[in-house]
């Protein structure tokens, strides 16, 4: 199945390369986003001391797990955002007509090639924060694949569940999923701001305080093993969950009459 | 008579461009109440950095100007749905673009009245949430003098023409490519930055303050709103009607050149 996955994927980013302009203008827009967050925060940091408690490199830290792993989504996952299409198009009918799983085969298509730039500029802010807060151990790289790796996993769950809403509502645009991503983004800021309902949110309905504030803390020195293993298992927990309400959501589709 | 029946058109298009918009009711109204939420984590944010300052002003604003900045931010940045605003690089993508090509109506004219359409119904929805917001919160929010409302209104219409324009130009760099997903997200991003609607241009440093002045974007947002709050203004209050002006006058004249060269260039399947 992973040799079917990558195989697919290389197909798909040689058939993109074809189209040079096309690549860089997905790149630069990716990279866009993570360097006007990094000045924006520089601007917030001159104007105050500090927000929430936590230091300018602290904050970076944070977002640079969050753009890594949004980078690492776009990358490997993207498909996943054309669900909502498949549906309203009557494409969903090849999907389900071929003897694989249905996740998997939109899961695999297309690449969102605005990865490679979110990458590139997360993975930069993060090794440019773990360098100011010297969190230079082999440990601290351990985990921070670790933590990267599964911010990924919870990024494209979320996307699944809200995504098959689309099942239901058979539009062909929704903003369920986007809305969705957006709120998930107010995790890039230390989530001891918000009160305890939005934390809630952010560690239930849309985990994304699992991507960067809890492996942040982490780094801060607290609870080291326990969160560690938290994340872990809410992120195989969370994505058993999308694939269930996937599959659920199979049994509202309507098919255009093949 | 021709100018008449420009509005007659006009308004005919942006009909059945709501009409479009309504087909789906139940995706329509969640998708229009949905960016409401996003307002909730603004106003932590900055309620946060406020509990966090000592003084009684945050980067120039008050507490209730600050919260008033965030309810019209929101207003402002939500009436364009991203809908709304691909639809005419979809056009171009697809190939539907054929469609206004034959009708005996402006290119221009078509695609504002798509995009006036949508608008016209996010902003009622937007403006009943709005109004509530400062009718249950009016003790501790900022409320405007007559006078600057309606000055803040003439300058939202002037801000709404120039950003319908902007995207509608914007749009047509889709002619040279199909990546429309990454123009769209670089116009948003910078949009969103530049204009104020992520933090306000009271905190760029000057010479970015400057920059920012310079471009089309902070009278999508930011100066309206600066009218309304009465902020100590970068540029004098009749620089904030000319500049958006002279902006609208160049992003005509640059469809109208980009249109005419395209038009030579366009390769119609079939026709």
């Amino acid at each position: 199945m992973l040799h079917t996955y990558f195989k697919i994927k290389l197909l798909t980013i040689r058939a993109a390369m074809e189209y040079i302009s096309n690549f860089w203008i997905m790149v630069i827009s990716g990279v866009i986003v993570p360097i006007l967050f990094f000045v924006m925060t520089g601007m917030i940091y001159t104007n105050l001391p500090s927000v929430g408690g936590w230091s300018r490199w602290e904050l970076l830290l944070m977002a640079g797990f969050m753009y890594t792993s949004k980078g690492l989504m776009d990358l490997l996952f993207d498909g996943v955002w054309n669900t909502t299409e498949f549906i309203y198009n009557g494409k969903f009918d090849v999907v389900l007509s071929r003897p694989m799983s249905p996740l998997f085969q939109i899961v695999c298509q297309g690449i969102g090639l605005q990865g490679f730039g979110q990458f590139t500029t997360g993975l930069v802010i993060l090794v440019m924060a773990m360098v100011q807060l010297q969190l230079m151990s082999i440990g601290h790289f351990i985990f921070t694949f670790l933590f990267l790796c599964c911010g990924t996993v919870f990024r494209l769950s979320t996307v699944i569940i809200f995504i098959s809403s689309s099942f239901k509502m058979k539009s062909n645009v929704t903003m369920i999923p986007f809305v969705a991503y957006d709120i998930g983004e107010y995790a890039r800021y230390p989530l001891a701001i918000y009160p305890m309902f939005v934390r809630i949110i952010l560690f239930t309905i849309i985990p994304f305080g699992f991507i960067g504030y809890l492996p942040v803390l982490i780094f801060r020195g607290e609870h080291i093993i326990l969160f560690s293993i938290f994340i872990v298992i809410s992120s195989l927990l969370y994505f058993t969950l999308a694939q269930a309400v996937f599959h659920r959501g199979i049994q509202s589709y309507e098919s255009m009459g093949m | 008579m021709m100018k008449r029946n420009g509005i007659v058109c006009f308004w005919g298009l942006s009909k059945l461009s709501m009409q479009q918009s309504l087909a789906y009711r139940a995706g329509f109204l969640i998708n229009l109440a949905l960016p409401f939420l996003l307002l909730f984590g603004q106003f932590f944010l900055w309620k946060s950095l406020f509990n966090e300052n000592d003084s009684d002003y945050l980067v120039g604003f008050s507490r209730s100007q600050l919260y008033c900045y965030l309810l019209l931010v929101f207003f402002l940045n939500n009436l364009m749905t991203w809908k709304s605003e691909n639809t005419t690089s979809r056009k171009i993508i697809e190939g539907s673009i054929v469609t206004d090509c034959v009708r005996p109506v402006s290119f221009l004219l078509q695609n504002m009245a798509n995009m006036f359409g949508s608008i016209l119904l996010q902003t009622v929805v937007n403006f009943i949430l709005v109004f509530g917001l400062f009718f249950m919160l009016q003790s501790v929010i900022f409320i405007g003098e007559f006078i600057t409302t309606i000055l803040f209104f003439v300058s939202l219409l002037l801000g709404l023409m120039l950003r319908m324009l902007f995207i509608h130009t914007f749009s047509l760099l889709c002619f040279y490519t199909t990546s429309h997903l990454g123009l769209a997200w670089t116009r948003v991003a910078i949009t969103d930055f530049f204009s104020g609607a992520i933090i306000p241009l009271t905190m760029f440093p000057i010479g970015l303050k400057f920059v920012s002045y310079c471009t089309p974007f902070p009278y999508f947002v930011h100066a309206p709103i600066s009218i309304y709050l009465t902020l100590d203004p970068f540029l004098p209050i009749w620089g904030l009607f000319l500049v958006p002006l002279v902006w609208i006058i160049f992003f005509i004249v640059l469809q109208k050149a980009l249109w005419r060269r395209m038009q030579k260039n366009m390769t119609i399947a079939g026709g």
